[in-house]
């Protein structure tokens, strides 16, 4: 280790190099709950930087965790096997911005929400929306293919990536895709780097694709006192031929759970609730605005409220946003999140939901649900104490069952966090031992010694880890 | 009181959620995760579990933190970071005792009779230089980094604090004071009245005690060491709009707060300063205890959680912010125009731990002719942090630097706050920019509109010039 250090401290500023425990243990963590203190911690601010160390680390065998915000919900950043955590937050430069071809280029380390307020100011726009994107980078957002509530009408990550730049872990530097929208030479590279975890190389560079910002936007809330109705409301918006840029659901348990944290005015009894948002040109919102209240009336909303300003439609916003905090405080014997994201095709929300409940009550879990239905992606959260195995262990029988349930519906384990270790064990479900096969052969290909992020994605045998540490 | 089940409450409620690093000042200048809050729930929790001990990195980690609670006011879970980081620096000063930089400052500022002669230091210091300094007294090298530090935060020195600059109880102008309010100039605003007998309107105390022989309450001033030592003009103007609104003034005897000492983890020293205060001011039998100093204020209110005396909700219920205490209270419209462009900047004592936001506004707002203008960013920490200033010269510094920025934007002549120590740090970091733009406090503008509108001008003079009584 000590010859790695004298050889490291060549290639980047002593500073940038994280050596004592109590600055390590700081990138020994992310948003799951495993953790692990890295053996080096080291702040790169160049792509020639992180080539350097990636070599070195070739060469000695040793994990490299490219790490960004540390916001994953799958544990992506967490260094399972120690080695040395890339934290890439002080590579944080907006490169260039060229408005005519609606292009950004940026560093991995530029904070999603500052890229958004850049652009924005300039009349342009940058859609995906993680709710952490006040924290998340834009390197840890191509890494795990990131989505937001816009995802319904403006897609995800993978959709504005035009190109990349990624160190191989070799040292290698390579360009994927380019700066056109159209760009059809060779295998796609950018779409295989774009939620690849951090397992195959570390992007160093992004060209993104901008979108002119919409003029206008519109806010509503339908109340239903039956799930079933805003199901069928949200299959009858999508046939509508209107596609709202967002359309999130909150179940009976989530809209109590909230209305007893923050008193929103969210009626108690109410079996779910929509909230909507259509956008584009002043004129076409009202009309978008208009057709989507009537469906929601003639799909059986027992009420309806439009906001009439950014205000009032910020106020809408307040009870969704309000879920996260409000979930953790339940129970105050229940401190442990586990935050699922299992997706299914649209048109099975409303089976999904009802089946969640059921699972829930099988298990005796508390479980709130709620997600961006207008994408099928839900968010079933379990409320646990991992310091209580029995519960922990009811926990994990449920989760297995909600995982098996979205695949059963033809959905996926993962519709935005990614897998990490979380989901490890599962993946074979979902592609079969083929489909895993075939996965691996690629990530042999680039990362032969299996330096980066190991643990990630492919199941090492650590089994479903519900171990200590906290969510 | 903070125990340790309050700790470990704070450090179980961390979901690591990352939301803080958009919010902590020193993070978004290092870029660090070490400084943030989750990183220090996180380094807490490994020194509870036993996993770390305080040999290392800790305290210098934990020793990089402006107690701006900017992380617990976005945390969704409201965790108090800065709790955590006054129990370690109280396990440190324990186990280690105070760094040669903080035990120069606390002692001083616990201490009435060796702050004067430091005054006088001060003076001398400004005149000598650095090197003069170190070539009279060599024994004072070992803190030389820090005291040139200091030499360019520390404004021009009056060399006498404000509390030798005025008697202990200051009457109301009797100017302003009738028998029956409204008063003859300007229209009052704001504050509770109750009728009594033959319909005087009279102000009841916060806890309902009505003063028939006063129509104005009796305000306990608790000046604290920024405005005392460093920025006596703020105290004269807090003294001035009192009585201009006919409330009597007192200045009992009294201590520093106490937040020094919290921060570098003195916890026994704040409790004894706290103790001290609470004696003084109870004994002063007055209705509300007001300070010019958001720190301070925000410590006041917060004696419970260090002190366990029955006595101490009394004391803190009386506790206001000067700006709080004008909006709620009531004070006279000013009449007189202060024909300027004003921004303002919040402290984070005032805006997140007191949640005092509007109030200064609404004061700037009422001064006629005035035009203010709100800067990006208001609420962002200035980067003073008390000591921390002085101790983390470079990060408070280009934390600085941001605020200056914003500022400029507004080209604004005067940047109002609501703390002696933003005050100073904006002052520093202005002249560091090379902008020109006055830093004044809400009530010194107030001030100026009353002196304005009875054609008193200019300010009194620096020092002793005030005749009062
Ligand atoms: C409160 C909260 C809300 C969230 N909401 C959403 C949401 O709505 N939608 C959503 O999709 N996700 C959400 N997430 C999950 C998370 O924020 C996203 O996955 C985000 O993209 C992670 O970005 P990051 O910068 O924090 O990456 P990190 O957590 O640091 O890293 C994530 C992964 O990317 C890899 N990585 C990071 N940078 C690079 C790089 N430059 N090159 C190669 N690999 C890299 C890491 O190794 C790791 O595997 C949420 C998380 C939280 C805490
Ligand atoms: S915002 Fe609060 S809960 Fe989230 S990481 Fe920071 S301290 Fe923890
Ligand atoms: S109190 Fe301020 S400086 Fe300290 S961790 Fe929180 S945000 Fe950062």
């Amino acid at each position: 280790m000590q010859g790695l250090i004298k050889d490291l401290r060549r290639i980047v500023e002593p500073k940038r190099l994280l050596t004592e425990l109590e600055d390590r243990m700081a990138y020994a963590y992310d948003g799951t709950f495993r953790t692990r203190v890295p053996d080096l911690v080291v702040r790169p601010v160049t792509t020639a930087e992180v080539s350097g160390v990636l070599r070195l680390a070739n060469r000695e065998g040793l994990p490299v965790v490219p790490r960004g915000g540390a916001t994953s919900l799958s544990g992506g950043a967490v260094p399972l096997q120690g080695g040395i955590v890339l934290a890439l937050t002080s590579m944080n430069r907006i490169l260039s911005f060229n408005r005519e071809d609606l292009l950004v280029m940026v560093e991995p380390g530029v904070v999603t929400a500052h890229l958004h307020r850049n652009v924005e100011g300039a009349g342009l726009f940058y859609p995906p929306d993680p709710q952490s994107l006040e924290a998340s980078t834009l390197g840890g957002n191509i890494a795990e293919n990131a989505g937001g509530p816009r995802g319904i009408k403006y897609g995800v990550t993978r959709d504005y990536i035009l190109g990349l730049e990624v160190v191989l872990p070799d040292g290698e530097i390579i360009q994927v895709g380019g700066s056109t929208v159209k760009n059809v030479s060779g295998y796609d590279l950018t779409r295989l780097f774009t939620g690849s975890e951090g397992t195959l190389g570390v992007i160093t560079r992004a060209n993104l694709k901008l979108i002119p910002k919409p003029e206008a936007r519109r806010r509503l809330l339908a109340v239903y006192d039956d799930l079933g109705a805003a199901g069928k409301t949200v299959t009858r918006i999508i046939d509508s031929g209107v596609i709202p840029s967002m359309l999130e659901i909150m179940d009976d348990t989530t809209i109590q759970v909230v209305e007893s944290y923050g008193h929103f005015g969210l009626p108690v009894e109410a079996a779910a609730i929509l909230i909507l948002e259509v956008d584009g040109f002043a004129e076409t919102v009202e009309r978008q605005a208009s057709i989507i209240a009537d469906l929601c009336r003639s799909a059986g909303a027992i009420r309806l409220e439009v906001a009439r300003n950014e205000k009032e439609g910020e106020d809408l916003l307040k009870a969704r946003r309000a879920v996260s905090p409000a979930v953790l405080r339940i129970d105050p014997r229940k401190p442990t999140k586990i935050s699922e994201d299992a997706t299914v095709p649209r048109s099975k929300v409303p089976e999904m939901i009802v089946r969640l409940k059921e699972i829930a009550r099988r298990h005796d879990v508390t479980m709130v649900v709620y997600g961006h239905a207008g994408d099928g992606f839900l968010h079933p959260n379990i409320i646990t104490n991992q310091d209580d195995p029995e519960e922990m262990a009811r926990a994990e029988a449920a989760i297995d069952e909600v995982f098996k349930l979205a695949l059963e519906l033809g959905g996926t384990l993962s519709g935005e966090h990614g897998i990490g270790y979380l989901k490890a064990p599962y993946l074979v479900n979902e592609f079969g031992p083929a489909g895993v096969k075939a996965m691996r052969a690629i990530k042999e290909a680039l990362d032969p010694k299996g330096i980066m992020n190991p643990g990630k994605i492919f199941d090492q045998g650590i089994g479903k880890m519900r171990a200590p540490g906290r969510g | 009181m903070v125990n340790e089940e309050r700790l470990y409450e704070e450090m179980n409620h961390c979901s690591r959620c990352g939301t803080c690093l958009a919010h902590c000042p020193v993070y978004r200048e290092t870029l660090e995760e070490q400084y943030v809050g989750r990183s220090k729930v996180f380094l807490f929790r490994a020194l509870w579990e036993g996993k770390l001990d305080t040999t290392g990195r800790l305290g210098q980690i934990f020793d990089l933190c402006l107690l701006c609670r900017s992380c617990t006011a976005a945390c969704p879970n409201g965790v108090r970071v800065d709790l955590l980081v006054e129990a370690v620096r109280q396990r440190y000063t324990t186990r280690h005792g105070l760094s040669v930089a903080k035990r120069t400052v606390l002692g001083l500022l616990g201490n009435e009779r060796s702050i004067r002669p430091a005054l006088q230091a001060g003076h001398l210091y400004q005149s000598l230089g650095l090197e003069g300094i170190l070539r009279r007294f060599p024994f004072l090298r070992e803190t030389a980094p820090a005291l040139a530090n200091a030499v360019d935060y520390v404004p021009k020195l009056e060399g006498r604090p404000l509390t030798d600059q005025y008697p202990e109880v200051i009457g109301p102008d009797p100017e302003s004071w009738t028998e029956t309010r409204p008063a003859k100039r300007g229209s009052w605003v704001g504050g509770e009245e109750t009728l009594i007998g033959d319909a005087t309107p009279v102000k009841k105390s916060p806890e309902g005690k009505v003063r028939p022989d006063r129509p104005q309450a009796r305000v306990g001033y608790f000046v604290g060491c920024g405005t005392n030592y460093f920025r006596p003009q703020t105290g004269r103007a807090t003294i001035e709009v009192l009585r201009h609104n006919g409330y009597e003034v007192v200045i009992p005897e009294q201590s520093c707060c106490g937040l020094p000492a919290l921060a570098a983890g003195d916890r026994k020293k704040a409790q004894e300063m706290a103790q001290a205060n609470l004696k003084y001011f109870l004994a002063a039998d007055v209705d509300f205890i007001v300070t010019d100093c958001a720190s301070c204020g925000s410590t006041l209110k917060e004696y419970g959680e260090i002190l366990d005396d029955p006595a101490v909700g009394v004391f803190t219920g009386r506790v206001r912010d000067i700006n709080e205490f004008l909006v709620r209270e009531g004070h006279r419209l000013p009449e007189g125009r202060v024909k300027k462009k004003v921004t303002y900047h919040d402290p984070c004592h005032l805006k997140r731990a007191q949640g005092i936001q509007q109030e200064p506004r609404q004061l700037l707002g009422e001064i006629p002719a005035l035009q203010f203008q709100e800067m990006a960013e208001a609420d962002r920490c200035c980067g003073g942090g008390g000591t921390f200033a002085v101790s983390h010269w470079d990060i408070a510094q280009k934390i600085g630097r941001r605020k200056v920025e914003n500022i400029r934007a507004t080209e604004a002549e005067v940047v109002a706050t609501a703390c002696p120590g933003c005050a100073l740090q904006i002052e520093a970091s202005l002249r560091g920019a090379g902008l020109k733009v006055e830093v004044r406090h809400t009530v010194e503008l107030l001030a100026e509109a009353y002196r304005e509108e009875k054609g008193i001008s200019p300010a009194p003079a620096a020092s002793g010039g005030v005749a009062l009584k």
